[in-house]
């Protein structure tokens, strides 16, 4: 943590941070990375003005483009995430919305018993206006879908394949598990198709949402559950890979960056972890992954995640999806689509998140797609809302191109 | 990961030479640690500004005069030429038209009123600046003074006066700076009331020189319909970073950068590379929790020198460059780096890895130090791009060299 805060003092006040924000480019409620970040820090210091943060600094969405643009190497986004715990501590700790939303796995389960009932309501305006009120969940932000399965039974009745090449431990984390079981089982079976056998480790959220509300105490928590966990699996198969670019990030860097996690445990399972995108480049270096694609005829738009782009990895998906025959590819104008996770849902935010978004669905708007790819859910269901298009995880085009060839 | 060729950086020399790469054939990866001097600078394309502390008015004359090591020397002028042609076509492919050439070098209005020496001008800087100036900022935006730049222009003999322009209704009004005010004047209606209230400060001058702010995403179309709009000719002044028109430059080399399918790896520096004899095998970068190796077949440096991260300045006086350790002239200790005046010239702005004339690093005896390594742009010795006033030529220079030696592709190249 203490390494985060100090490479405020590399700013040099060349604005390059502000060119590149989303939030500040919208509203003037978000002064820009520049002054919330760096700068706020030094008056954060604690030296006479104590830490307090300004109000403004809850507008930040924390997508890290600033932080990647940085040529200085400022971590701008990590330290406005860090100076938010203050921010939340002033106020007495999470509001109740914030609680909800920053457990998505209890709210899953909770959901789960009545999932077709849960997404009735989530879809009536009445109920959501309701909701609004009484919580400060904007009436219009995509919500997830509830699921009436879990993934892991999914998991659980799913048989093996014999002539495994290699294994990987699969981090599905809560929105496959909870949300969008199907996405997880094109992960699996993508992966057997190129010669892996997929381990299902006990698992937990990754507080990546806790991380943001600005509850590190609950996260860290999380996440040293999830350390445990994992362990096994970062040492043997060595692989742990995660379909959620978000998890996949808060995994390989933000236990260490944010919550100061630099335990052994912790940076072997980080170190472990793959973007399953990146994974399989990866193979596809080596000359190992299946290439006998079926042709998708049809245009899609790819949006990669802000989140994505802090694993520096650059945008492995669409060396993947360039393998689909047929398939015509356009990459997304905007560095963020405006969600930024919980961000988004939130009533003071929502209008923010859609002005972000714009830049995105204009150029959907203009190209016509067939449908979007992206790999971060919360991204797919807030573009889904917003264009009206199906929104695909890469793996899953994949999954449909292998299916099309067939054995 | 794999690539058939990783360009390191991504300022000015670095996208230039991603995009002449890509368009002749090879499969390119950029790996960058952030933006570069695109953000930085005033937009314009500076050849040669400046030699032993005298203007220079004749560009192409002046570089027969430069030392044997000087970059221009070791490309070439045709590479220049060339060059400069390709960056002219595809800013204009961009609606961003430039204008100049090498044989002669044109001045730019800067926000301090100076007079600064360049090449080629993006055509919101280029015209004339002649007879009756009104110089004019809009209300609120704290990067600009009015009186500042025209007491500059006053010194230069121009007869100036200044104004303010006042603002529409906008969702900024608390808080802006450059990027916001660009992105405003971008919308039509926005720029129509802002054009109405230009005309009325600006009567009766024969040109108006305002910051540039014209427009972010639309190219040079802002600014054409301002000038018609308000009735006369528009300067654009150079201003303190965030660049505008560096940003539109980006904007537009970056979408080349995608079209021709180059791989973009943003925000995470290239640490090292692994070698076999004197071939680089694969350069690694940073990731989120592991190295990130990508194995290549060819690798252009275009790193920047000090301020671009490319070279390390040690407290011994020592320097390093960063990505390949290649070797970089340092000086006896770091008192030596900086002259004792900030606005002076400082030494370690010359520092930087030698080349031969094909680019490649060389030790001390001029021998190779890797068979398939190139740098290009700031990051070469035997020039200091900021007081020769010489960056992005030498950028697109060198980028233009690099490509022609790199172009045929080799058999077996992957194509990624």
């Amino acid at each position: 943590m203490l390494h985060v805060q100090h490479t405020a003092d590399n700013c040099i006040k060349c604005n390059v941070c502000n060119t590149v924000c989303p939030v500040s480019a919208v509203t003037d409620l978000f002064p820009g990375p520049k002054y919330e970040g760096p700068q706020g820090q030094r008056f954060r210091a604690g030296i006479d003005t104590g830490d307090s943060p300004d109000a403004s600094l809850d507008y930040c969405s924390a997508c890290g483009l600033c932080t990647q643009a940085c040529p200085e190497g400022v971590m701008i986004a990590e330290i406005n995430t860090i100076a938010r715990t203050k921010l939340v501590e002033e106020r007495g700790g999470l509001s109740l919305r914030d609680k909800l939303v920053s457990r998505p796995s209890l709210m899953g389960v909770l959901t789960r018993p009545v999932a077709p009932l849960a997404n009735a309501v989530m879809s009536n305006r009445l109920a959501r206006t309701v909701i609004e009120k009484a919580v400060g969940v904007h009436r219009d932000a995509a919500m997830p879908p509830f699921s009436g399965i879990s993934f892991r039974s999914w998991a659980r009745a799913h048989r093996r394949p014999s002539d495994a090449r290699r294994t990987v431990a699969y981090f599905h984390g809560c929105a496959v598990e909870e949300f969008e079981p199907e996405v997880g089982a094109a992960v699996v079976r993508v992966l057997e198709r190129n010669g892996a056998a997929v381990t299902f480790p006990p698992q937990n959220c990754c507080g990546l949402p806790l991380i943001s509300n600005g509850d590190f105490d609950s996260a860290r928590g999380y996440a040293a559950r999830l350390a445990r966990r994992l362990a096994r699996s970062a040492r043997d198969p060595g692989v742990i890979v995660a379909n959620s670019t978000s998890c996949g990030m808060t995994l390989k860097a933000k236990y260490r960056e944010l919550l100061g996690m630099d335990d052994e445990r912790t940076t072997e399972v980080s170190r472990a972890v793959y973007d399953v995108c990146e994974y399989l480049v990866e193979l596809h270096d080596e000359g190992e992954l299946d290439t006998r694609l079926g042709e998708i005829r049809a245009r899609a738009v790819y949006h990669p995640p802000c989140q994505l782009m802090a694993h520096g990895i650059g945008t492995p998906a669409l060396d993947l999806l360039a393998l689909v025959p047929g398939l015509e590819v356009e990459r997304s104008r905007a560095g963020c689509c405006g969600t930024a996770g919980t961000y988004g849902t939130k009533v003071e935010k929502y209008q923010i998140a859609m002005d972000v978004g714009r830049t995105l669905f204009e150029q959907v708007a203009e190209v016509r797609p067939e449908f979007v790819v992206c790999d971060s859910e919360t991204c797919r269901w807030h573009i889904a809302k917003s264009t009206g298009l199906p929104v695909y995880h890469p793996v899953q085009v994949l999954d449909h191109a292998y299916e099309l060839a067939g054995r | 990961m794999r690539s058939d060729v990783v360009v390191v950086g991504a300022g000015p020399a670095g996208l230039a030479a991603a995009a002449r790469l890509a368009e002749a054939g090879r499969g390119v990866r950029v790996i960058a640690r952030g933006n570069g001097f695109t953000h930085w600078g005033p937009g314009a394309v500076d050849v040669l500004g400046r030699v032993g502390g005298q203007v220079v008015d004749r560009p192409l004359d002046a570089i027969e005069d430069l030392a044997a090591d000087h970059p221009y020397r070791l490309s070439g002028v045709e590479a220049l030429r060339d060059g400069l042609d390709w960056f002219r076509r595809v800013a204009a492919s961009s609606g961003l038209d430039h204008e100049g050439d090498p044989e002669r070098n044109r001045r730019q209005v800067t926000a301090l009123g100076t007079l600064r020496p360049t090449c080629l001008l993006p055509a919101p800087a280029a015209r004339e600046l002649a007879g009756k100036v009104a110089v004019c900022n809009f209300a609120g935006f704290r990067d600009f003074s009015t009186a500042l730049c025209a007491r500059g222009l006053e010194r230069a003999g121009l007869s100036t006066r200044v104004g303010t322009v006042d603002l529409p209704a906008w969702n900024h009004e608390r808080y802006f700076t450059a990027v916001e005010l660009a992105r405003a004047i971008d919308d039509d209606g926005f720029r129509a009331q802002v054009a109405t209230g230009l005309a009325r400060v600006a009567a009766g001058a024969d040109v108006v020189v305002v910051p540039a702010v014209l427009g972010l995403a639309r190219g040079h179309e802002p600014w054409a319909d301002l000038e018609r709009r308000a009735g006369l000719p528009v300067v654009e002044a150079a201003i303190a970073p965030p660049s505008i028109p560096g940003l539109r430059l980006f904007a537009a080399l970056r979408a080349r950068l995608e079209a021709l399918g180059v791989r973009w790896q943003f925000g995470f520096p290239a640490i090292g590379v692994e070698r076999d004899g004197d071939r680089v095998t694969a350069v690694r970068s940073e990731g989120a929790s592991r190295t990130i190796v990508t194995r290549c077949d060819e690798v252009v440096l275009a790193t920047g020198g000090i301020a671009g991260h490319g070279i390390e300045a040690h407290r011994d006086g020592t320097l390093a460059e960063v990505v390949a350790g290649l070797p970089v002239e340092g000086f006896p200790d770091r008192t030596a780096f900086v002259s004792p005046r900030f606005l002076d010239d400082h030494p370690m702005g010359t520092s930087g890895v030698r080349v031969d004339a094909e680019l490649r690093p060389v030790h001390r005896s001029g021998s190779p130090v890797y068979a398939n390594v190139r740098c290009v742009g700031s990051l070469l010795a035997g020039h200091d791009p900021t007081v020769e006033g010489s960056r992005e030529g030498v950028a697109l220079a060198t980028a233009a060299r690099a490509a022609a030696l790199l172009a045929p592709a080799l058999e077996g190249a992957r194509d990624r």
